[in-house]
């Protein structure tokens, strides 16, 4: 018996041995595991730094490096009024990019600054940084544009743009190529011919501007900066890029700062493409990407962040048709973030999709809106994903709107005859915080003149899903406006 | 017996996995870090010729235009156009400020400009003026230049003309006529070299 038992003992002592040296080598077989993927993400990580000429003065209240090595940080224009004023007073924000792949370290430190809160934004890739002192890191696996804002401070929040590693970048000498290599440059006008590429190195600074007419096969690419800033608002009114009845043309990988007028505009274009385009503007009328009476144009991966229109579509004589924006990422100081309009004195605007837009910050007018204030028929437009991470909307002279359709004659209007809205889908579209909840308004001018068919699918605010226009604080007009749908699919 | 085969395979691969770990954590690869050589200031581009460009100072002397006998009675007066296009207003024709200027609205001509004096006057001379900076380069616009007493009819004072509009000539056109008395006057744009509407940055009467 007393055998007996000692043997079942040491059965279950050769038991618990096996179980705990299973436990240890899957534990190692784990660690393992773990520990290859982090090398091997090393091993592929490249990053490319680009240093400023040395004349340009960085920003020096932020550091920031990459894998241990530094990045250089700009210092640019914003503007933090919220009111239209010609010689609005301007601040500056710090501003740095540089290009890689692989999972890398960035490390910001804020000196002196005792760090107690970090908001990296946009809020929706989860980036959550490790906080010592005065110094934040976090990891990044693909590329980003982010501002990263210390202790809710958004005035000298960090716009930091991680691209990815350049393809097939020209080189100095290839022909057709105006090559802009790191240093300052004074270039004025850049005259370009169909068929040429402009290459605007990372590192180079130029101070200059594009405009093209009736051109072809036009590239305008790099990671280097377009800078607006030796450029008087009234006396100069240079647009950094212009491109006026232009065919086939593309933007890519560039930033524009602090343009004297409008930023990237083009007008009576087909088939243009643009592309992690970065834009920070601060001056009177300095639209983001404006696009007039355009077909077949697509910007993707961009940030917008201006003191005027960030988005905008108009139609100033012939029709638009397929204007396409994809994950952009606003900031909006002044005016509406994704607008169409005032001006709408094309027959039709139509095919106009807004997808996957994220909204940091919006401080002034709507952020979705419709104006059409000449004649034009606005129809099958698509607003889908949206997140409206602040909502601020309303400070200085502007209004609380989230969604505005309205049409209404204008100081914009020059066609005394009024359009029509129809078929505008709103799908996906979530207001995370904001100091007061958002209104919304729909609007149509007369019986001729209408707004119809407008679907709201799964509209969310401050946590609340909107099934109806009372919950979503929308006023609508009661004559003139027909089929306003909610729905929650 | 069976045991022990367990107990050993499994102290194997402990072992093997702690090496292997060993090893890779020795072996660590640094990321590669490529930082391109910072550019001097002031870089000459390379044009698509492959010829390197000068830089260019845009504060370089601009020419003025020939001062005329008399008041320019446009200055700050009335003035309205039937369409423009952006932030191009027609007041910017008459402010006094050769940067500012109007543009009619794209591909819709004509395009006209009419500045209302505030009484009747004789006039024999119309300046148009442009951005004299070299930006605006060399411009054909084609315009005829009526009047009128009443803004409802009006009658031609020069026909529609080829102008050269030339940054190297102040960029500025000077048309003479025999005196008419009017108390507005009319330009009337058909066509323009350089932009897809007429442009005036200063429209002047004497």
């Amino acid at each position: 018996m007393k055998k007996n038992t000692s043997f079942v003992s040491k059965k279950t002592s050769v038991h618990i041995k096996i179980a705990i040296l299973s436990i240890i080598a899957i534990a190692v077989i784990l660690f393992d595991v773990c520990l290859f993927t982090v090398i091997r993400n090393k091993d592929r990580a490249k990053v490319v730094l680009y240093p400023a000429p040395s004349e340009i003065q960085g920003a020096t209240d932020r550091i920031i490096t990459v894998e241990g090595s530094p990045v250089f940080v700009y210092d640019t224009a914003v503007n933090f009024g919220r009111v239209y004023s010609r010689n609005p007073k301007l601040e500056k924000t710090p501003m740095a990019y540089f290009d890689f792949s692989g999972t890398v370290n960035v490390k910001i430190k804020a000196p002196n600054i005792d760090i107690d809160s970090v908001t990296i934004r946009p809020i929706s890739l989860g980036i959550v940084p490790a906080i010592k002192g005065d110094t934040i890191s976090f990891k990044l696996d693909k590329p980003a544009q982010l501002t990263i804002e210390i202790n809710n401070d958004i005035h000298r929040a960090v716009h930091l743009f991680a691209n990815p590693l350049e393809e097939d970048p020209p080189e100095l000498g290839d022909p057709g190529v105006h090559y802009f290599g790191p240093g300052v440059h004074m270039a004025g006008s850049i005259k370009v011919k169909s068929n040429e590429t402009v290459y605007i190195a990372g590192g180079a600074v130029v101070y200059g501007w594009i405009h093209c007419s009736s051109l072809e096969n036009v590239k305008i690419i790099g990671r280097g900066i377009i800078d607006g800033s030796i450029y008087d608002r009234w006396d100069d009114m240079v647009v950094p890029i212009n491109l006026f009845s232009c065919k086939n043309i593309v933007v890519d990988g560039i930033s524009i700062l602090n343009p004297a007028a409008w930023t990237l505009n083009t007008y009576l274009c087909e088939n243009v493409k643009i592309n992690n385009v970065k834009i920070i503007s601060a001056r009177p009328n300095s639209d983001g990407i404006t696009t007039q009476s355009c077909k077949d144009l697509t910007a993707t991966d961009c940030f917008v962040r201006s003191w005027d229109d960030s988005l905008v579509v108009k139609g100033y004589d012939k029709d638009v048709k397929g204007i396409t924006f994809d994950n952009i990422i606003i900031w909006t100081d002044l005016a509406q973030s994704c607008e169409i309009g005032y001006e709408t004195r094309a027959e039709t605007i139509e095919d106009i999709y807004f997808r996957n837009i994220t909204i940091l910050h919006n401080f002034h007018k709507a952020v979705l809106s419709i104006h059409n204030s000449d004649n034009a028929l606005i129809k099958n437009v698509h607003y889908e994903n949206i997140v409206v991470e602040d909502a601020q909307m309303g400070e200085g002279d502007g209004a609380n709107y989230l969604i505005d359709l309205l049409i209404e004659s204008s100081q914009w209007s020059q066609s005394s005859e009024r359009g029509n809205i129809r078929d505008i889908f709103f799908n996906n579209i979530k207001v995370l915080s904001g100091r007061f909840f958002p209104v919304s308004r729909i609007k149509a001018f007369d019986e001729d003149h209408t707004i119809e068919n407008i679907h709201i699918n799964n509209l969310e605010i401050f946590g609340e899903l909107i099934l109806n226009a009372e919950e979503g604080k929308f006023s609508i007009g009661e004559q003139n406006v027909k089929n306003v749908e909610f729905s929650n699919k | 017996m069976k045991f022990k085969v367990w107990i050993t395979s499994l102290s194997l691969i402990i072992l093997v996995g702690i090496i292997f770990a060993a090893v890779l954590l020795f072996n660590m690869p640094e990321a590669e870090i490529i930082s391109v050589s910072a550019g001097n200031s002031q870089e000459s581009y390379v044009s698509a010729e492959g010829i390197p460009q000068e830089s260019s100072n845009e504060s370089s002397t601009l020419l003025e235009p020939a001062s005329i006998s008399g008041e320019n009675l446009a200055l700050y007066k009335a003035v309205s156009a039937d369409a423009n296009i952006q932030v191009y207003y027609a007041r910017n024709s008459v402010d006094g400020n050769v940067n500012t200027y109007w543009e009619g609205a794209s591909n819709a001509y004509p395009n006209t400009l009419t500045v209302n004096l505030g009484e009747t006057v004789s006039i024999k001379t119309i300046r148009i003026r442009l951005n004299p900076k070299p930006m605006w380069g060399v411009r054909t616009q084609t315009f005829s230049i009526a009047g009128s007493l009443d803004d409802e009819t009006y009658s031609t004072i020069v026909d529609s003309t080829d102008y050269t509009f030339d940054p190297a000539t102040a960029n500025t056109v000077t048309v003479d006529f025999d005196a008419v008395s009017v108390r507005y006057v009319r330009l009337e744009f058909t066509a323009n070299s350089g932009a897809p509407g007429g442009q005036v940055a200063e429209f002047e009467v004497y």
